[in-house]
């Protein structure tokens, strides 16, 4: 059965049931009211977005449900984004940053986690000033508040 | 807009997950809104010893960051003491570890004091706790404090929410017992590692003596079920690790079978006999299994106690373990491996492993099995390659391993059953020894050319460059990881981590060159013979190659533990190996200066 979604901007959207409920919100909103064709309104994401979430959720649409893990090394790894994941965030960064807006909205687990991976593997081995550069933020400490902050974090620095 | 002032606190958080410390720092120093993102998660796990990088700050320096602290390991005396106020100053400490290093004298009165501050401070934040080479105070403590140790500070707070509990060659003294039992009520994890207590008798009434005669169905049981107290109602893992009461009877009947959701038991038995046919008996629950105790397991208190259901419905993984040669008789395990329903991971010592065996195994668990570790498994007479065939067998019918761990394979079997392996997408680690040799030669003869060699080696490297999620590649044998028998067919093993093998190898410049862009995770290359300058009984002499070799990875990020070459060695030798810090290298995987004295604490740790 198919469901309708509609974006902030009003563009309908008609997917497939089981795409839609890789969404965890959406999954749990048709829980809740049942079978019905009223479309489902998603005010928090436009439709540039939406449309790159349902493409996304058809690739993914027969992945099984991910369980989480509670593994003891809290630090996870960064490397093993899957090809087509690689390819698909290959988008400008504000594109990237509302993907993962909406992934978080929209509870989608496993598009949270490659948002988040893509991100960390753009900070991996750059400096201060590189990760300013590559997400144009403007350096806003005083040079003093900038010492502080490595002098109070020396140790950390070396493994 | 700029994009990353727009996301939430909580995202900042996912995406450090990802990062190591020293990323973390990076970002930290970014911009204020990124400040207070990332700057909690630098602090989020210490780890504290008088020989850890963070020694060099003040307690004032740590205090003032300790509502951040979640996860804190400490690793000394002297430092429990020192830093002695960082505990009281936590907010949401989750996760404690604390080391007492033994020394001849007993630990002095300020060292208690930190300690109980620590755990009493933050006792009802603390999920997870572990104690290692504590001697908690047997008798009236001389300390002039109040009677303390962990537990019963634990025990006394009605809102503990401990979870986790680790003890590590600890004492347990009896006036701690009470207290370490009324935590255990609440625990799901419990991993007790030499740490041997006997538990209190079992007060007369509780136990009825049977009379000679008596059948053990007959028995009015009434009493003795209402009287049991299931002590571990909540455990879902134990480890018992040469720990408890020295009778393995008494470990089994008022340890193990006291947790009736037990998934998972790691059972190390100390010193005697695993009471196998007991513990058949407890796992099926059926009386047919029941046998009359013979003099040597019976409780010198009675006999033992029925069971009308299985004792552990839920156990998944096995491993039982015994210091004495003992052996599972295959009839035995045979019932074991029936009686588990959802079978994870099984290792007992088993006489002979038989076709019968694996048979029931695939039979019954070829869909759950996670782990398999026939490191111990003896084959008997069944040759090698029914060995072989058995290995196969399990290879291609479950799909969900992850481990595989076993003695040796030929590797004309490694290559003959291969595209039939059903968790190639699985398998992260795999040990075990590979033989190199041809054995069906045809014609007949002594040993094989080198074509036959090259061949061999390109078709087992063809078959471990399936297994794309492989972590650890540990196999043991004469296989030369140089390109030009095959190496590049590991192109697809982007999560390899560790390589470990046997034999020399003649590696040339540019096959770590290959190894270092292709293999981006590896950062580990053990072998036993190679690579291994100096370490070996007979020569002492370093051989230049090797140490360049070493040194070549080690300069690129990787770890070559146990090879050691003082510093300045390779200076005045003649070895012709380009400098490879010249060559670009993605500066993501490598960490740009490595000392080679660094690996010498690896020897001596």
């Amino acid at each position: 059965m198919p469901v309708t979604l509609v974006s902030l901007d009003n563009e309908n959207y008609v997917v497939d049931k089981e795409v839609a409920e890789r969404s965890i919100l959406i999954k749990n909103m048709l829980e809740d009211v049942g079978e019905t064709d009223s479309p489902i309104p998603l005010p928090n994401v436009t439709s540039t977005v939406l449309k790159k979430v349902i493409e996304y959720c058809e690739h993914h649409r027969n992945d099984p449900i991910q369980v989480p893990d509670e593994t003891d090394d809290p630090r996870k790894r960064s490397n093993d984004i899957e090809e087509w994941d690689m390819k698909f965030m290959q988008v400008d960064q504000e594109m990237l940053f509302e993907i993962i807006l909406a992934a978080n909205y929209l509870d989608i687990k496993p598009l949270l986690d490659v948002g988040c991976k893509t991100v960390a593997n753009i900070i991996k081995g750059k400096t201060p000033e590189e990760i300013r550069k590559a997400f144009n933020i403007v350096n806003d400490f005083t040079p003093e508040e900038e010492a502080q902050i490595r002098k109070e974090n020396e140790w950390a620095e070396d493994r | 807009m700029t994009l990353s002032k727009d996301l939430p606190n909580e995202l900042f958080l996912q995406i450090g997950l990802y990062l190591n410390r020293y990323q973390l720092v990076n970002c930290a120093l970014v911009c204020k809104s990124w400040s207070i993102s990332f700057i909690p998660q630098i602090w989020s796990n210490l780890e504290i010893g008088s020989d850890k990088p963070i020694s060099a700050l003040t307690e004032e320096d740590i205090s003032c960051k300790a509502s951040w602290i979640r996860t804190l390991a400490i690793y000394d005396c002297e430092s429990t003491i020192r830093y002695s106020n960082v505990g009281k100053r936590c907010t949401q400490l989750q996760s404690l570890a604390i080391t007492t290093t033994y020394s001849k004298d007993e630990p002095e009165m300020n060292y208690w004091r930190a300690c109980r501050d620590l755990v009493k401070q933050n006792r009802r934040t603390l999920v997870s706790l572990m104690l290692k080479d504590m001697p908690l105070p047997a008798s009236k403590p001389k300390y002039g404090g109040s009677n303390w140790s962990p537990l019963l500070s634990i025990s006394q707070c009605p809102h503990s929410r401990l979870r986790r509990l680790r003890l590590e060659s600890c004492e347990l003294p009896y006036r701690h017992l009470k207290a370490f039992w009324d935590i255990c009520e609440k625990l799901e994890v419990l991993e007790l590692n030499n740490v041997p207590f006997e538990l209190p008798r079992l007060r007369a009434t509780t136990r009825k003596t049977s009379g000679p005669g008596d059948h053990p169905q007959k028995q009015n049981l009434g009493s003795i079920h209402q009287q049991r107290v299931v002590r571990f109602s909540n455990l879902l893992e134990l480890t018992l690790d040469r720990s408890g009461p020295r009778s393995a009877l008494k470990q089994l009947e008022r340890i193990i079978r006291q947790a009736p959701k037990l998934k998972k038991l790691d059972w190390h038995i100390r010193n005697a006999q695993f009471p196998v046919t007991r513990f058949i008996y407890l796992l099926s629950g059926q009386s047919k299994y029941y046998r009359t105790p013979t003099p040597e397991d019976a409780d010198p208190r009675g006999p033992l106690e029925l069971c009308t259901a299985p004792s552990w419905p839920n156990l998944d993984s096995l491993r039982v373990r015994s210091w004495r040669y003992l052996e599972l008789d295959p009839e035995d395990y045979l019932t074991i491996v029936k009686m588990i329903k959802r079978l994870q991971f099984l290792e007992l010592p088993v006489d002979v492993m038989t076709p019968a065996i694996v048979d029931s195994l695939l039979q019954f668990h070829s869909d759950t099995l996670t782990v398999l570790d026939w490191r111990t498994v003896y084959f008997g007479q069944y040759s090698e390659r029914e060995n072989a065939a058995s290995i196969q067998q399990v290879l291609s019918s479950c799909p969900n391993l992850t481990k595989v761990l076993f003695r040796f394979i030929h590797a004309q079997y490694l290559i003959e059953g291969g595209d039939s392996w059903v968790c190639c997408d699985r398998l992260e680690e795999i040990r075990f020894r590979l033989d190199m040799t041809l054995i069906d030669w045809n014609p007949p003869r002594l040993g094989a050319t080198d074509q036959e060699k090259q061949d061999v080696s390109w078709a087992v490297f063809q078959q471990l460059g399936r297994l794309r999620k492989l972590r650890i590649l540990d196999v043991n044998s004469s296989l030369q990881y140089t390109i030009s028998m095959g190496l590049s067919l590991l192109s697809n093993l982007k999560e390899l981590e560790t390589i470990k093998f046997y034999g020399s190898q003649h590696m040339t410049p540019q096959d770590v060159d290959w190894i270092v862009q292709n293999l981006i995770s590896l950062n580990t290359i053990e072998g036993t013979d190679r690579l291994v300058a100096n370490h070996s009984r007979f020569a002492s002499r370093m051989n230049p190659q090797d140490c360049a070799l070493a040194a070549m990875f080690n300069r690129r990020g990787i770890k070559t533990p146990g090879s050691v070459y003082p510093e300045g060695y390779l200076d005045g030798l003649e070895v012709t190996w380009d400098n490879p810090q010249t060559e670009s290298v993605s500066s993501d995987d490598i960490q740009t200066e490595i000392n080679p004295l660094e690996n010498l604490g690896d020897v001596f740790n």
